[in-house]
């Protein structure tokens, strides 16, 4: 039994000064994620300069769910004005986002405080 | 039986757009129940041999004096009132307090005798030649709104006399109209009052009650009866959320039919705490009816419906409002009253007369044929509100008299004492049974069609499949394939080469189910048909095919080229990396198949010993989940070390969530 997705918007300064969009995603990430995600992600209408993505609150995520981050990461590429971050992966999915190059697209931080002092 | 809560709400929502519109057309007299109209200074009983209905006029007075009961106080100066009329077109100023007196003769030896109200309104007492027989409710401070359904008095044989009856009421209601038209407190144009002996009003009282509780029972067992129809669907189809709406509409339905029954027998308060149930049903109920109606047609849930929503909550407050505390210090004929009950109507006319229609465009414009079958209960639920729009409109044209727009609203079939709203109850129940036996046939039908091609599916990619496990001389090669449903959306394929080379492929699609099987069978043809036997190229055509089902996901997979001399090369598109004896044989990330038309796939060399096993495997092993905890990588280094069956095996008894594929290689 797979956990809804929950994904709330909210912002933060980084090390810069400058402000990050934060995404928190929690729950199972799956098909059935795609309209909150994207919806969320549609949402900043690319106004957001950098943007985190929080899976601090993520369980489990499967083929379809890495799908959807990696479309959104794509759709972010095409712009080519916003830069992308991620932490709060766990170390299993760390190895996975690896694996599949997300890491080409989104630096992959440990927790939230590295990922707003690499910004 | 129209149920009182009902009457009134009734009675209030229609006299008010009736009133509301009465300026626009000539007067009449209204006649809406059929009662004999007796002269209650005389009523004739002498030959009491079943029960007298004592009719619709009486005597009577405003205020409240305990002396009016006695058969002594001289009531010839009391006015002659007619239940039928508005009381303010009787002069009746003040209708918070009235009593009501009637003289009646019956036999001189006439005993056991008994009295029988129905439908009055606030509280009442009654009283025989000075005697209180019964009543119910307070008459301290401003007194008490209330419907009282039905009830019996039994009248003590000494309060008799020798024949000369004087039967009073005492009435109180909660308001105080200073214009008293209507309701007035006591009488009302729908109560009945009966005198007789008492074995026969009991008669009279039981057949009525039967009347009432098999009408409203047999509507309730209906409800019952397809609301558990309902529930067996909304269990069986758990993806089919109309069912789920349904049902909710059904039990409030139920819920309102129970509510009514338990107003049957008893004297019901009209209070905000009381309405309240009622009224929060009401709401939840239409709610959930739309939102049924709104799935079935296929209309998406947009901003207008959630609006509507939020707008329909002003219903049940205004009708609380108007009833509870507008109405009772306020003539109905107030523009306000009006207004509110206008108001009202309007607000629900959209969910109750236009879904039905709307129904009926989609079925015939878009050729639906659930919103056909759909729209034939939508508009028997209906047809009584375009019945009384009809009326209305009508009597707008000065084509009917106000005598049919009141027969509107009340019981048509007398015999059972049925009410419209009965009638209308118990087709629409039988029509959506009807629809939803037909829905269910329909649905199991396309399940069948459905899983028919889905098992030919997985025929399909059981001989595909079967095609990739080749005669491996030289190599030792097993596979474990485990889908997690049906059809699955891993894929292997294991070929033999001219020059004693294997190429071993494995791969997995997003996604699951028919779609997922379905870019399987696609990507297993590219394999079969590609001549080129290096990982990195054979991945390169492969996203080439894949990238003109951009809308169909991605694909991950490994593949992997052994010589027969052990040398071997793999490349790696976004899968998990090859391991030997427990070694995870890394390569770099890289996106998976079908997203990047210019990626290129690097190849990574090495060397596999005779006895060493080279292992494949897709992410339904490492992922496998209990108790919301991965199997994890961690395992992988152990696991790997096993064939490829008991690491399946492994897998699925952790707990499988996606599907398991593993290929073993190793040198023979």
């Amino acid at each position: 039994m797979q956990a809804a997705t929950r994904v709330t918007t909210r912002t933060a300064s980084t090390a810069s000064g400058s402000s990050a969009t934060i995404l928190a995603f929690s729950g199972d990430i799956s098909s059935a994620s795609k309209d909150a995600i994207l919806g969320a992600w549609h949402g900043l209408d690319g106004q957001a300069r950098h943007v985190l993505l929080d899976f601090t609150g993520v369980d489990y995520i499967n083929s379809s769910g890495i799908a959807i981050i990696i479309q959104m990461l794509l759709e972010a590429g095409k712009t080519g004005t916003q830069t992308i971050g991620i932490f709060g992966l766990t170390p299993h999915f760390q190895k996975v986002f690896t694996m599949v190059g997300i890491n080409k697209y989104a630096a992959l931080h440990k927790d939230e405080a590295a990922a707003l002092a690499a910004v | 039986m129209i149920a009182p809560r009902r009457i009134l709400r009734f009675s209030l929502r229609g006299l008010v757009v009736l009133l509301a519109i009465l300026p626009l057309a000539p007067a009449h007299a209204q006649k809406s129940v059929d009662r004999p109209a007796l002269n209650p200074r005389n009523i004739d009983a002498s030959t009491l041999g079943a029960p007298v209905q004592l009719g619709s006029v009486w005597l009577a007075h405003q205020g409240d004096d305990p002396q009016w009961a006695q058969p002594a106080f001289d009531d010839s100066r009391w006015q002659v009132f007619n239940t039928d009329l508005p009381p303010v077109a009787q002069g009746m100023k003040d209708v918070n307090a009235i009593w009501y007196r009637t003289h009646v003769h019956i036999p001189p030896a006439a005993r056991n005798l008994a009295l029988m109200t129905t439908v009055m309104f606030g509280s009442d007492e009654f009283f025989v030649n000075g005697t209180r027989i019964g009543g119910w409710g307070a008459f301290t401070g401003d007194g008490r709104n209330a419907v009282a359904n039905q009830f019996i008095f039994p009248i003590p044989d000494s309060a008799l006399g020798s024949g000369d009856l004087v039967i009073a009421i005492r009435a109180r209601a909660g308001h105080s109209s200073h214009r008293g038209d209507f309701p007035a407190a006591g009488l009302s144009v729908v109560s009945q009052v009966y005198l007789g002996p008492a074995k026969e009003v009991a008669a009279v009282n039981a057949l009525q009650s039967f009347r009432n509780y098999a009408s409203n029972t047999t509507n309730l067992t209906l409800v019952l009866l397809v609301l558990l129809i309902t529930v067996a669907l909304a269990l069986t189809v758990r993806d089919e959320p109309e069912y789920h709406a349904l049902a909710i509409a059904l039990a409030c339905m139920a819920g309102y039919q129970i509510l009514t029954l338990l107003t049957l027998t008893r004297a019901v308060p009209t209070s905000f705490w009381t309405l309240l149930p009622g009224e929060g049903i009401s709401y939840v109920g239409i709610v959930a009816l739309i939102e049924f109606v709104r799935i079935v047609l296929g209309l998406r849930r947009s901003r207008w419906f959630t609006l509507y929503y939020a707008a329909l909550l002003l219903w049940p407050a205004a009708d609380m409002f108007n009833t509870l505390w507008w109405t009772p210090t306020h003539a109905i004929t107030n523009p306000v009253s009006a207004i509110l009950g206008v108001f009202s109507e309007a607000l629900t006319a959209p969910a109750t007369m236009g879904l039905p229609l709307l129904a009926l465009w989609i079925a015939v414009r878009r050729r639906n044929f659930d919103a056909l079958l759909l729209s034939i209960p939508l508009l028997v639920s209906a047809s009584f509100d375009y019945y009384r729009f009809a009326v209305y409109l009508l009597f707008l044209a000065h084509a009917v008299s106000v005598n049919a727009v009141i027969s509107a609203q009340q019981t048509p079939i007398h015999a059972f004492n049925i009410g419209w709203s009965e009638v209308v109850s118990f087709a629409f129940s039988i029509t959506l049974l009807v629809f939803l036996v037909v829905r269910t046939i329909r649905l199991a039908r396309f399940r069948a069609k459905a899983a028919s091609e889905l098992h030919a599916v997985k025929t399909l990619q059981g001989l595909l499949l079967a095609r990739s496990r080749q005669a491996t001389p030289g190599y030792a090669v097993e596979t474990a394939y485990r889908p997690a449903s049906e059809v699955g959306g891993d894929f292997f394929l294991v070929s033999p080469g001219p020059d004693g080379s294997i190429v071993a492929i494995v791969g997995d699609v997003s996604g699951k189910g028919l779609l997922a099987a379905m870019r399987v069978s696609l990507i297993l043809g590219a394999l079969n048909r590609e001549s080129s036997r290096h990982p990195s190229e054979i991945l390169s055509r492969l996203n080439q095919v894949l990238l003109t089902q951009s809308d169909m996901g991605f694909t991950t997979a490994c593949c992997v080229r052994v010589e027969s001399n052990g040398d071997f090369s793999f490349s790696n598109a976004g899968h998990l990396n090859p391991y030997i004896d427990g070694q995870e044989i890394e390569a770099p990330g890289v996106l998976p198949l079908g997203l990047e038309p210019d990626q290129t796939y690097s190849t990574i060399a090495g060397h596999l010993n005779p006895g060493q096993r080279l292992v494949l495997l897709s992410d339904g092993v490492p992922e496998a989940r209990a108790k919301r905890q991965l199997l994890g990588f961690d395992k992988l280094l152990e696991l790997t070390r096993l064939g490829a069956s008991e690491i399946a095996d492994a897998a699925q008894n952790f707990g499988q969530e996606d599907d398991i594929t593993v290929l073993a290689l190793a040198l023979s």
